[in-house]
């Protein structure tokens, strides 16, 4: 599983995942993952279109994130699934905690702080 | 400078090189990979280890694509070497048939016939404590086992099943039981997660569910326990667990099956007569992420002689031996497929997820349920 991060405004980061988001592929990038967004109560929009699989273990670090994320007022939201990872997230009514987006620029909406 | 440079210089033990401390002991072993006693370790000792079909060989694999001598392993001047005993099916390096000896290096994998066997090279105090833990995972395998309900063969609902746990152990767990002489609740959990605190989390819950222990649920409203699960059940309080559920109440007057999933994917009722099973779910978020939540409730009628299959994900998150990963789609149309006289449905289910899968340990528990209503 490879992930690469890029802050895309303030307070927004940009994380890109490549691979199969199952028991092996968290293990490898789950601490780096939380430690990214936790701390620092970052806004991340989660680029998915390159994840073929997800698995429980995915799932469980997604809401995990979310859940955490929104003790801080900070959110997380997901663009460029594909179908069959959709259909999973789908199944777990998973957009009741995170949203789900057809494109970046959405996504970045999603979870960009309000201008007043 | 000679004398100067050597005196700076010592020799280097190859193993420190390789990350090894010199109070290390280092052992040699042979980990079957395929087969029922997947996971069964042979150590490499002076001796070479002879791995064949018959009954004398060191490392015996009872398998028709072995020949009675078949390999041999060995250490050569401190180095593995794998080698052909002139066998029927060739023996393999890394997917390269030996047609010679051949040194082997650490994690690679070896093939005899279709049977496969990896060779580690592992300090003995790892060992050590991989069988400890392997003992550990062992135990709490035979404890989640020993909830298990077991098959009914009479009344108006009949069970039977497979539990077939995967080697660091996941999260499943099912049951079922009469709530009242009329009132049948069936139930699978699947905890997120390996190990023996996923499991131990799965016992938790099956526990409240045999104890009733939820005060003020309606235990034939699917909706209610769900919802009283995931708020006595959140992830803050169980170091971050979650798990997904299916639980169905089936009246046996009425003859109408109630039933709710959290962040589980469907169960199927296979009636009479259809050739396509009808899926029994419901999307809802799983069971452990966020307090408060609603369960929406489903009814299905259930015909006489209909069967209900109820799995976990191992059941079809396999990889198969074309090295394609199977998903739900590909694991519901065994479902339709026609049973087999004098096997059980479930034995039947998971012996074709068996043959998809091919050889060696399963990645995840591998769960699989049938009630079969009169």
């Amino acid at each position: 599983m490879k992930m690469d991060i890029v802050e895309v405004a303030p307070r927004v980061v940009k994380i890109t995942l490549t691979g199969r988001l199952d028991t092996p592929g968290v293990d490898g990038i789950e601490t780096r993952f939380l430690a990214t967004l936790i701390p620092n109560a970052n806004n991340a929009i989660i680029d998915m279109s390159n994840v073929d699989f997800i698995s429980s273990m995915g799932i469980r670090m997604l809401v995990s994130a979310a859940r955490s994320l929104k003790m801080r007022q900070a959110a997380l939201s997901l663009f460029g699934l594909q179908d069959q990872v959709n259909q999973v997230l789908e199944l777990v009514a998973i957009n009741q905690m995170i949203h789900i987006c057809q494109s970046e620029a959405e996504a970045q909406a999603a979870v960009s702080p309000s201008v007043a | 400078m000679d004398d100067q440079f050597f005196s700076r210089t010592a020799p280097v033990d190859p193993a420190l090189l390789r990350g090894e401390s010199a109070a290390e002991e280092i052992g040699h072993y042979l980990v079957l990979v395929s087969g029922d006693e997947a996971g069964k370790r042979f150590q490499i000792g002076d001796t070479a280890v002879t791995i064949g079909r018959s009954q004398d060989q060191t490392l015996v694999i009872a398998h028709t694509s072995v020949s009675r001598r078949h390999a041999r392993i060995s250490i050569v001047d401190g180095q593995v070497v794998a080698e052909d005993l002139g066998s029927t099916n060739g023996t393999f390096v890394n997917g390269v048939r030996l047609s010679a000896p051949q040194s082997v290096d650490n994690d690679c994998v070896i093939k005899v016939g279709d049977q496969v066997v990896r060779y580690e090279r592992r300090s003995k105090a790892d060992i050590k404590r991989r069988e400890e833990l392997d003992r550990e995972l062992a135990r709490a395998s035979e404890y989640v086992l020993s909830l298990l309900p077991a098959p009914v063969n009479d009344g108006p609902v009949h069970t039977d099943w497979q539990f077939v746990p995967c080697a660091r152990l996941g999260g499943d767990a099912f049951g079922y039981y009469w709530l009242d002489t009329n009132t049948f609740v069936l139930f699978m959990i699947d905890v997120s997660g390996h190990g023996v605190g996923a499991a131990m989390h799965s016992v938790a819950v099956v526990d409240v569910l045999r104890q009733r222990a939820l005060p003020g649920v309606d235990w034939c409203d699917p909706g209610q326990v769900l919802a009283s699960l995931n708020d006595r059940f959140q992830m803050d309080r169980y170091n971050g667990m979650l798990f997904t559920m299916w639980y169905g109440v089936y009246d046996a007057g009425s003859r109408m099956l109630s039933y709710g999933a959290a962040g589980h994917h469907p169960a199927y009722l296979m009636a009479p007569g259809k050739t396509v099973a009808t899926p029994l779910g419901t999307k809802s978020m799983m069971l452990g992420a966020v307090p408060k939540l609603t369960y929406a409730v489903q009814r299905e009628a259930v015909p006489p002689k209909s069967a209900l299959y109820l799995f976990s994900d191992g059941a079809f998150e396999i990889t198969t031996t074309s090295r394609t990963s199977w998903t739900l789609n590909d694991f519901v149309p065994l479902v339709a497929a026609p049973s087999q006289h004098d096997t059980p449905e479930s034995e039947r289910l998971f012996r074709a997820v068996r043959q998809a899968a091919g050889p060696g340990p399963l990645g995840d528990d591998c769960s699989i349920v049938v009630a079969t209503f009169a």
